[in-house]
């Protein structure tokens, strides 16, 4: 999937898709009960299973399965940092906004495969295990990846048994600094709309600066 | 980039043969202009997800394009490490609109690095009047795309005012039915290997702007041409 879009229109997608996952996950887990699995949920009996599974809720667009697939703990992080991906979202997008308010909007800039976060997840649907050791309940499972350009690479996933079910755990990053880092960027963009910046150069690295935290 | 030299004797020659003729210059401003994003974003290590990437912050203002990279990386904790990473390479794409000359006599791109932003381990900078990190000048093989694909590449003269021959490339669009997909400005690195991508935060971009192309021709030989 190639996009023609502008980083403005890309922030307002990336936005939208985060907006959709919580909203599936709302519907799909019940009020009250959040990260819970949903009912219909395909459960994996082997390790192996569960990352076809997962595979195929990419390829399926199917966010509840997707979820469903998740150990209890990578489900509330996945959904909490889908929350502070959009509010960063929402922030930038309002930054570039601001910045093309106060110093004239650039030309296009054009973005192609794996800079949304769609295509980010629909890299996998082309993965395969190739795998698996598994120690009591625990399993680390090795995933082979082929991307567009014809690189693979590899991942070693690791997955939890609850009750019958093996479930996939994300480690990533914590992303709990991202509302500070929001309240930065908006600072920022007050400050352009206030002219505090002298220029647009100024501004953008006052807004990468606080969008990275304490990172460079 | 090189002078056509043949073509500029030729008209030199029919200048002398026929009545006295005065080459005209004139000035073009680009008719279409944008940056082309390739590189990634995800996750790496021990992870099936996709990564808690922040968007870049960085884009060009009005009648500039932005050229060089901008990486992010926030490494995954022990023993299960999982990497947030992307790797962003920003390609410019300009195009200027030939299609009133049939044949130049000579063409130079001109334009100038308004800022820059250089970011490492010791902070970020901004420098203005910038420093140009492109280091290539080539011209494009398709329409405006993320990839920016270009051929017959040139190594770009340092900044921050650059000046660079482009008879050659300009005659082949005029002359020789190559498709005109303007010129491609990068650098300072190339497209990168999904296999070994840097694991840093390290950023070098370059504003570019006031893009002009200045061409030299004989009217006689250019009717459709300003006169």
């Amino acid at each position: 999937m190639l996009a023609d879009i502008t980083l403005k229109r890309f922030a307002v997608r990336m936005r939208d898709l985060f907006r959709t996952v919580l909203v599936v996950l709302g519907l799909s887990t019940c009020m009250g009960c959040f990260g819970s699995v949903p009912a219909n949920a395909q459960e994996a009996k082997t390790p192996e299973m569960l990352v076809a599974n997962q595979i195929i809720a990419v390829r399926d667009e199917n966010l509840g399965q997707y979820l469903a697939n998740l150990e209890s703990h990578s489900r509330t992080s996945f959904l909490i940092s889908a929350k502070h991906k959009a509010a960063l979202a929402d922030a930038i997008e309002a930054f570039h906004s601001a910045l093309d308010k106060r110093f004239g909007a650039g030309p296009s800039v054009l973005l192609g495969p794996g800079n949304g976060y769609g295509s980010e997840l629909a890299q996998f649907a082309s993965a395969e295990p190739f795998g698996a050791r598994v120690t009591g309940d625990r399993a680390e499972i090795q995933v082979r990846t082929k991307l567009a350009n014809g690189d693979e690479r590899e991942d070693t996933t690791l997955a939890l048994r609850e009750g019958n079910s093996w479930r996939l755990v994300i480690t990533g990053p914590s992303t709990r600094d991202f509302p500070a880092r929001v309240s930065e960027v908006e600072k920022v963009t007050r400050g352009v709309l206030a002219g505090t910046y002298g220029s647009r150069e100024d501004a953008m690295i006052a807004a990468d600066s606080a969008m990275r935290g304490r990172r460079q | 980039m090189k002078i056509h030299l043949p073509l500029l004797l030729l008209t030199v020659a029919l200048s002398a043969c026929t009545s006295p003729v005065t080459l005209k210059t004139i000035t073009l401003k680009p008719v279409n202009m944008a940056i082309g994003t390739s590189g990634a974003q995800g996750s790496s290590g021990y992870c099936f997800s996709s990564g808690d990437i922040p968007p870049v912050a960085f884009s060009p203002g009005s009648g500039q394009v932005m050229v060089g990279f901008d990486d992010y990386f926030a490494p995954g904790t022990e023993p299960f490490p999982c990497d947030d990473i992307r790797w962003a390479n920003f390609r410019a794409g300009v195009l200027f609109d030939l299609s009133p000359f049939d044949n130049l006599a000579i063409a130079t791109l001109k334009f100038d690095t308004a800022s820059s932003v250089e970011r490492d381990p010791s902070g970020t900078r901004g420098t203005s009047p910038g420093k140009s990190f492109a280091t290539t000048l080539g011209v494009g093989t398709a329409p405006f795309s993320s990839q920016m694909p270009d051929t017959n590449e040139a190594v770009l003269p340092a900044g921050p005012a650059i000046s660079i021959v482009v008879g050659g490339q300009v005659h082949d669009w005029v002359a020789n039915g190559v498709a005109n997909h303007g010129f491609v400005i990068w650098g300072p690195r190339d497209h990168i290997n999904v296999s070994n991508p840097p694991k840093n935060n390290n950023a070098a971009l370059s504003f570019f702007q006031n893009f002009a192309l200045e061409v030299v021709y004989n009217p006689a030989l250019n009717p459709r041409a300003p006169q």
